[in-house]
């Protein structure tokens, strides 16, 4: 038995310890919003915060994130960052497919909370690791200087 | 009971009481509808007495922003307020399908393009009952009644909301052909609606095909040939089965399944199943070959797909001639491939992410031994498809699983298995000359192509003419708008035998690069601007030439480009839309970066112009992926790149600044998912060689 807090929910989990905290995310606790695209952290699909760090959640076990204090998509709007940063991402309509968006969002939340007011290379870097097929990378630097304040 | 309009040049049109209250509406064509789909309650468009309108739709949600630009093509006509709208995801059903044909499909740019008639025409008929309605209600003159944001008004003030009116309108007769507005007078076409599925989107609700789960529903893996389309021989599962999650493994056509609790159970067992597989029909394949192999193919007769003038007689003196190799492309869409099915004894079921629902009837009936009327399919969203869930291996692939297994299935792909299971952009060859007359204009055109049918291998037969030519092997090289008097268009249908399948703008995502670069010698050879020079091949082409005389004016092309910085430019038409491009390259070290792309796009009516924009964009970074380094390599059979560390699509720090701009030069959409594709990679290829003067003919440039 592992425990995990997702959300502020403490989650008992009954699982092989050496599980991807994606599957176990997914598949045991049963919450479909964090998602899978390559398995070997090299796409940010699965980006969650595991004690306030964005960490790409198919390179983290059960056992490592034991006791860890985790945030998914389904809990980001609880932070003010979090909501400002889905606010934002609302009002520049970023999205195209949609699947790399969770991932997106966890990603550029980490980069508010530590560094609030981003430049233009500091957006780069930080979201270098989450790759989006549909090309939408103008708006989600649009809606993450928009979260930060620093429009335009 | 529902009243039926007479059979007219636009289908039948029907409506009458919902099953719920209130009014539906529904359009199909005779070609679309078996005589047990019609008359069913609640097709397309149901006004609820609370006034909700919900608008079912046949098209599949990938990214593209269709179910938006189709529900405001309905609101247009209907006069609703954009909010009451709620979508609903069509189950497959002819009905939902193409009109011409009842395929449902999405593909090809056509999403707008075949519901433009179709759902401004119910949502005029549903207009024109409610507005009916209320002028029986009133007693007063219909003409006189104001429409708009889902509410009647009358002269003297009275108002009824349309959910007030919709009992009452079911009751009326159907119009017969509705007229539609006139261009002056649109409240949704042309307005940069927000799309309605940012909101699940953005807080991860937003159900993809993988997201799909019921009570008792298995997950399975296949190992797939270590080379393409082995067969398995025999297997041994001992080891796997004592795994704790691991309930089955089985053979399948594609290799071996290993079926289970959930994804990590089974995909953890792949190493413990000891599969002996057969020879592979692509053993001993490598590059070398494949290259040798097209080089051989482009010396046998192909099919002639155009001849005008005599391209011998009609030469000019001096010629430009260059042979062009283009590789296999994977889609690598963000979501692994995935899809779930469930077996019953006369009936299936399949949830997921498709492009193609009645192609993935056909796929799994076939498998179960049913009609493919008793499969019915219904679809998530698509986490990306660019033409890859136009396909149905996975399909297939998951019928066979579930039925051996005996229960729901989810299949899904590891990222490994995704880019390694085939189903490509073909790889081509092409063989271009063209010749300048004595005054500098292009005297003739040869072009001679060896690419596989990708028509033929994605089962569209549809697409091949009567000739036996697939129409997507030379689009872009064929009826070009530039004046050329002699030309000729060859195609070899060379199968190297790897599986191909459509890739975002398909012939365009080759064909364009070929002809574009060598436009651009030909410039150079004559002594011309590129722009210049385009231009005085484009008299009787008015929309290319408001086109490229404004891509010109946004890229400022009359100034030289800043220093280091090599600009080229190139135009393409396909899917019906008009789109040039300049990129602005500078080599930095190593590496080339694309800084800045000008778009004009000429989409003809601009539907949604943020979609359009956005889609251009895409499109522009995902053909960049395809110029920089995208390629799928063969050896002895095997797919030698794996996941992102080797086909890597471009990321955030490579990204272009874009600009954008829609004209509008027609009267009725084009295609806007694929089109803004064709033209980067000239114009990107363009860009270097007016920098340093290397033709890049062989892509992707980083090789």
């Amino acid at each position: 038995m592992t425990s995990l807090t997702i959300n502020s929910t403490r989650h008992d989990i009954e699982a092989p310890t050496d599980m991807p905290l994606l599957w176990t995310i997914r598949d045991i606790v049963g919450m479909k919003g964090t998602k899978f695209g390559c398995g070997v952290g090299l796409c940010g699909a699965c980006t969650v915060h595991l004690n306030g760090q964005a960490v790409r959640s198919c390179q983290v076990s059960l056992s490592y994130a034991a006791g860890g204090d985790i945030t998914t998509i389904e809990g980001i709007a609880r932070s003010d960052i979090g909501a400002r940063v889905q606010a934002a991402w609302r009002e520049i309509d970023v999205p195209q497919c949609g699947y790399c968006q969770p991932g997106q969002i966890m990603s550029a939340s980490a980069l508010l909370a530590a560094n609030p007011l981003p430049s233009s290379a500091d957006i780069d870097t930080a979201m270098a690791g989450n790759i989006c097929r549909c090309g939408t990378y103008a708006r989600i630097k649009a809606a993450i200087r928009l979260a930060s304040g620093k429009e335009g | 009971m529902q009243k039926l309009a007479p059979i007219t040049r636009r289908g039948f049109l029907y409506a009458g009481a919902a099953a719920g209250g209130g009014l539906f509406v529904a359009l199909a064509w005779p070609n679309a509808v078996r005589a047990d789909d019609i008359f069913k309650p609640n097709d397309f468009i149901e006004i609820a007495d609370d006034g909700a309108i919900t608008l079912t739709i046949g098209k599949s949600e990938m990214g593209q922003g269709t179910l938006t630009g189709i529900a405001q093509l309905l609101a247009d006509e209907l006069e609703c307020a954009w909010q009451d709208i709620r979508i609903v995801q069509a189950p497959s059903a002819p009905v939902f399908g193409f009109p011409h044909n009842g395929f449902m499909v999405t593909g090809g740019s056509t999403g707008l393009r075949s519901e433009w008639v179709r759902m401004r025409t119910m949502g005029a008929a549903a207009r024109m009952m409610l507005a009916q309605a209320a002028a029986n209600l009133w007693a007063t003159d219909v003409a006189k009644l104001q429409i708009a944001d889902s509410v009647v008004t009358a002269p003297d003030g009275r108002r009824a909301g349309f959910g007030e009116l919709a009992a009452k309108a079911a009751k009326l007769s159907v119009p017969d052909r509705p007229a539609l507005k006139d261009s002056g007078s649109r409240t949704f076409i042309g307005k940069s609606m927000a799309r309605m599925d940012t909101e699940k989107k953005v807080t991860g609700e937003a159900l993809y095909g993988i997201d799909v789960e019921f009570a008792g529903m298995l997950t399975a893996v296949i190992i797939a040939p270590p080379r393409l389309g082995a067969p398995v021989i025999s297997f041994d599962a001992t080891r796997a089965l004592a795994r704790s999650g691991v309930s089955n493994v089985v053979s399948i056509s594609s290799g071996v399944a290993i079926v289970g609790e959930h994804y990590w159970a089974v995909h953890s067992a792949r190493d413990d199943v000891d599969v002996e597989w057969g020879e592979s029909p692509l053993a001993g394949l490598n590059m070398t070959d494949l290259r040798a192999d097209y080089r051989q193919a482009l010396a046998r007769l192909g099919k002639v797909a155009e001849a005008t003038g005599d391209v011998n007689e009609g030469r000019g003196r001096r010629a430009v001639v260059r042979e062009f190799e283009q590789p296999y492309l994977a889609h690598a869409c963000m979501e692994p491939m995935n899809i779930t099915v469930s077996i019953e004894a006369n009936r299936a079921v399949v949830w997921g992410p498709t492009q193609a629902q009645t192609f993935v009837q056909n796929a799994v009936a076939k498998v179960a031994g049913i009609d493919p009327k008793n499969v019915t399919v219904h679809t998530t969203f698509l986490g990306g498809g660019f033409g890859r869930r136009s396909a149905t291996d996975f399909a297939t692939a998951a019928a066979e699983i579930a039925k051996a297994a005996g229960k729901i299935v989810k299949l899904v792909y590891s990222r490994e298995d995704d880019m390694q299971a085939g189903y490509y952009r073909p790889s081509s060859m092409t063989r271009a000359a063209a010749t300048l007359d004595d005054a500098g204009r292009i005297a003739s055109l040869d072009v001679k192509i060896a690419v596989p049918s990708v028509s033929k291998w994605s089962g569209a037969h549809f697409l091949i003419d009567k000739q036996g030519l697939d129409k997507h092997a030379v689009e872009g090289l064929r009826q070009l708008a530039y004046d050329i008097p002699n030309t000729r268009v060859e195609w070899v249908d060379h199968d190297p035998k790897v599986p191909v399948q459509f890739w975002r703008s398909v012939g365009g995502s080759h064909n364009p690069f070929v002809i574009e670069s060598l436009i651009d010698d030909l410039a150079t050879v004559a002594g011309k601007d590129p722009y210049a020079f385009r231009r005085s091949l484009l008299r009787g082409h008015p929309r290319h030439l408001a086109v490229l005389d404004r891509l010109a004016k946004e890229a400022d092309w009359g100034e030289p480009p800043a220093a280091g910085i090599g600009r080229g430019i190139a135009l393409a038409k396909s899917f019906d839309s008009i789109v040039g491009e300049v990129a602005e390259v500078r080599i930095d070290g190593e590496t080339l970066r694309v800084e800045r792309v000008y778009c004009v796009v000429d989409c003809g009516i601009a539907v949604n112009p943020a979609l359009i924009e956005a889609q251009m964009q895409s499109a522009i970074v995902y053909g960049l992926s395809a110029f920089l380094r995208g390629q799928i390599t063969l050896d002895n059979g095997a797919v030698e790149q794996s996941n992102f560390h080797d086909y890597e699509p471009l990321r955030m720090p490579e990204m272009p600044e874009i600009k954008v701009v829609v004209l509008e030069g027609g009267d009725r959409p084009g295609g806007v998912g694929e089109p803004g594709l064709p033209p980067i990679l000239p114009a990107v290829a363009n860009a270097l060689r007016a920098l340093n003067g290397t033709r890049l003919t062989r892509l992707p440039m980083q090789a």
